[in-house]
């Protein structure tokens, strides 16, 4: 296992960055994501990493050895593809064997390692099968057992779960989880898909226009998002314009429309700052609308979904601003659409960004 | 009612195709059987005699051979240059690609009677007047272009990420192209293989300003035939043809599926 660093890449199509400027250390046996929508360059960087791609700029570090111009087959890499780009043409057992066969590898470690990868992935029964006889799920376990049997310094995943149904796909990742850990495989993952990327990595870099805008370990991006990109797509998909009152070094007073809230920040910001206040829609209370007070916003609800385990409730602010309230069902069953209701939360569960 | 008689009139329309097609074959293999020597329908008896004039004439026989072997050796050289160039072009990032691909394919195009002349014009012009040669240099023309677009098509199937996962994998280009390009686009290069060689052995367009008194091939030495006689034995060597093809289709299907072959994959 190796680790893995990427320094200041660069990758330009004529005049559009892909990837900007992008500097990222995989440490050995660490399971990192990139994190982003489509467009973002996390593509792009793994490509870059996997050397199928040459960066216009910058260096790739494998153990601290310069592999920038080395190419993807003397790189050692185990690649799982967004199409699984399994060789139709060939049994289970012998794809699994093409990487060790390719590296010349005697034949009885090859016959050794084919069967130890497919035990690994419990398909040890299916060897003589072809890729076209099996079903989505074990052809996604073909692919990993054929990236895992050169025992590569790094496996890179382009969203290999983006074609599966739900169900199948927390499957998938459930197993991978425990696979990297087990074997203690270093890893680069890439997706759009949030809940994946915090259940699955030690670390995850959220991309955005080719930069990478924060990095850190799953919990500290979703409780502490640096900017307002990372908020959003992490799902704190409410912001509020407001206003800075009063701010000392750990909080401030920030008004929006006629009340006044605090909130957490972590530097002074000046009086009369024009700021976004940002929170989760599972934080907000929506209650009907009791006596006015200064911690709360009055609306009217619009739009009122329901989700199984909860309702989603959309609400018209006066300012022409609207929220999103999503919360577990008892506690505001009367409600309906068109009614009066206050919505509040708690100082902790917001963040500040500045406009 | 509309949906039936749609359905009623589509099926006779494909077999009316059908006919179109096969009917002259019908009536030449059943001419071939004439006793008189006249290529009259139906015949008024019956008999073996034309198969056995045919057979025992040379010039049919000769031009048989020469055919065979022009297509054949034209089959072979074209193969390996065509899938190169179909294997170049699909690779290449080049802005001229499709400039590239058009020129590729020109012989398709242009008449083959031009193709003839201009051969002859231009192997003369570098002293090359050997008969045998020329028809070889014709037929890689004529055989090229079909191989070059069967194996693009296959190869617009691969999906381009097996290459690069066999790359990670550690195969260098040799072995990305013998392991994985090759095997994967095999039913694309034998269904443009076939169509070549048939195309080839068919020939008159090209091969007739390629031939001499010595060396023709069966297509012109029947043609040649037909201008003095008309007896039932160009009729006979048709239908061993027809046979032979027939022979071949067969075992193609049986032994490749020819629907997976013309489909590409």
């Amino acid at each position: 296992m190796a680790q893995v660093k990427l320094k200041n890449v660069v990758a330009r199509y004529d005049d559009f960055f892909a990837v900007d400027h992008v500097s990222l250390t995989i440490g050995a046996g660490q399971f990192v994501t990139l994190l982003g929508p489509s467009g973002c360059g996390k593509s792009t960087t793994l490509r870059i990493v996997a050397g199928l791609h040459q960066p216009d700029e910058g260096v790739v570090e494998f153990n601290g050895r310069d592999v920038t111009g080395v190419g993807p087959a003397q790189r050692n890499i185990g690649m799982v593809f967004q199409s699984l780009a399994l060789f139709p043409h060939m049994t289970v057992a012998q794809n699994v064997a093409f990487g060790p066969r390719m590296k010349k590898a005697p034949q009885a470690e090859i016959d050794r390692q084919v069967k130890r990868m497919l035990e690994i992935v419990r398909l040890d029964h299916l060897a003589d099968r072809f890729p076209v006889q099996m079903s989505g799920g074990q052809q996604q376990r073909v692919a990993l057992a054929r990236a895992l049997a050169i025992a590569p310094s790094i496996l890179i995943l382009d969203e290999p779960f983006g074609a599966l149904d739900r169900k199948l796909r927390e499957a998938m990742q459930v197993e991978l989880h425990a696979l990297t850990r087990q074997l203690g495989i270093t890893a680069l993952f890439v997706t759009h898909d949030q809940e994946e990327a915090l259940m699955l990595s030690d670390a995850i870099g959220v991309m955005n226009k080719g930069r990478i805008e924060q990095f850190g370990p799953p919990q500290e991006i979703y409780r502490a998002p640096k900017t307002r990109f990372v908020a959003d797509f992490m799902g704190m998909t409410n912001f509020l314009t407001g206003e800075v009152i009063d701010c000392d070094a750990s909080s401030a007073k920030v008004r929006v429309g006629g009340s006044v809230f605090a909130a957490p920040v972590s530097g002074v910001l000046g009086r009369g700052l024009g700021v976004k206040l940002a929170i989760r829609p599972e934080k907000i209370t929506v209650e009907d609308a009791g006596e006015a007070d200064a911690a709360s916003l009055e609306g009217s609800i619009r739009q009122i979904t329901y989700h199984g385990n909860a309702s989603r409730y959309v609400v018209d602010l006066p300012g022409g601003e609207a929220l999103v309230a999503l919360q577990s069902q008892s506690r505001a069953a009367e409600l309906a659409v068109g009614s009066r209701v206050r919505a509040r939360w708690k100082a902790e569960d917001i963040s500040v960004f500045q406009d | 009612m509309t949906d039936a008689l749609q359905a009623w009139s589509f099926k006779i329309l494909v077999w009316a195709l059908y006919v179109f097609l096969l009917a002259p074959l019908v009536c030449i293999i059943v001419v071939s059987f004439n006793y008189e020597p006249i290529q009259s329908f139906p015949p008024a008896s019956w008999s073996l005699r034309w198969y056995g004039e045919a057979l025992r004439n040379t010039g049919f026989t000769h031009g048989t051979l020469v055919s065979a072997m022009v297509a054949l050796c034209a089959t072979l050289a074209a193969t390996p240059l065509g899938v190169l160039a179909a294997i170049g072009l699909w690779s290449s990032r080049s802005r001229f690609k499709p400039a590239i691909e058009a020129l590729f394919l020109a012989p398709i195009v242009v008449p083959g009677l031009v193709t003839g002349i201009s051969l002859l014009v231009a192997l003369a012009a570098i002293e090359v007047r050997v008969a045998p040669v020329r028809l070889f240099v014709g037929h890689v023309l004529i055989v090229m272009p079909y191989v070059i677009r069967t194996t693009l098509a296959s190869l617009a199937q691969l999906d381009p990420a097996l290459k690069e996962a066999a790359e990670t994998l550690g195969a260098s280009n040799r072995q990305v192209l013998m392991k994985i390009i090759l095997p994967l686009i095999r039913p694309g290069i034998v269904a443009g293989m076939i169509f070549g060689f048939i195309l080839s052995f068919d020939d008159v367009n090209v091969s007739l300003f390629l031939v001499d008194a010595r060396t023709t091939t069966l297509p012109i030495a029947v043609m040649s035939y037909l201008q003095y006689s008309f007896d039932p034995s160009v009729a006979a060597i048709s239908s061993l043809l027809i046979a032979v093809t027939f022979i071949i289709t067969i075992a193609l299907e049986r032994s490749f599926g020819l629907k997976r072959l013309f489909a590409g994959n």
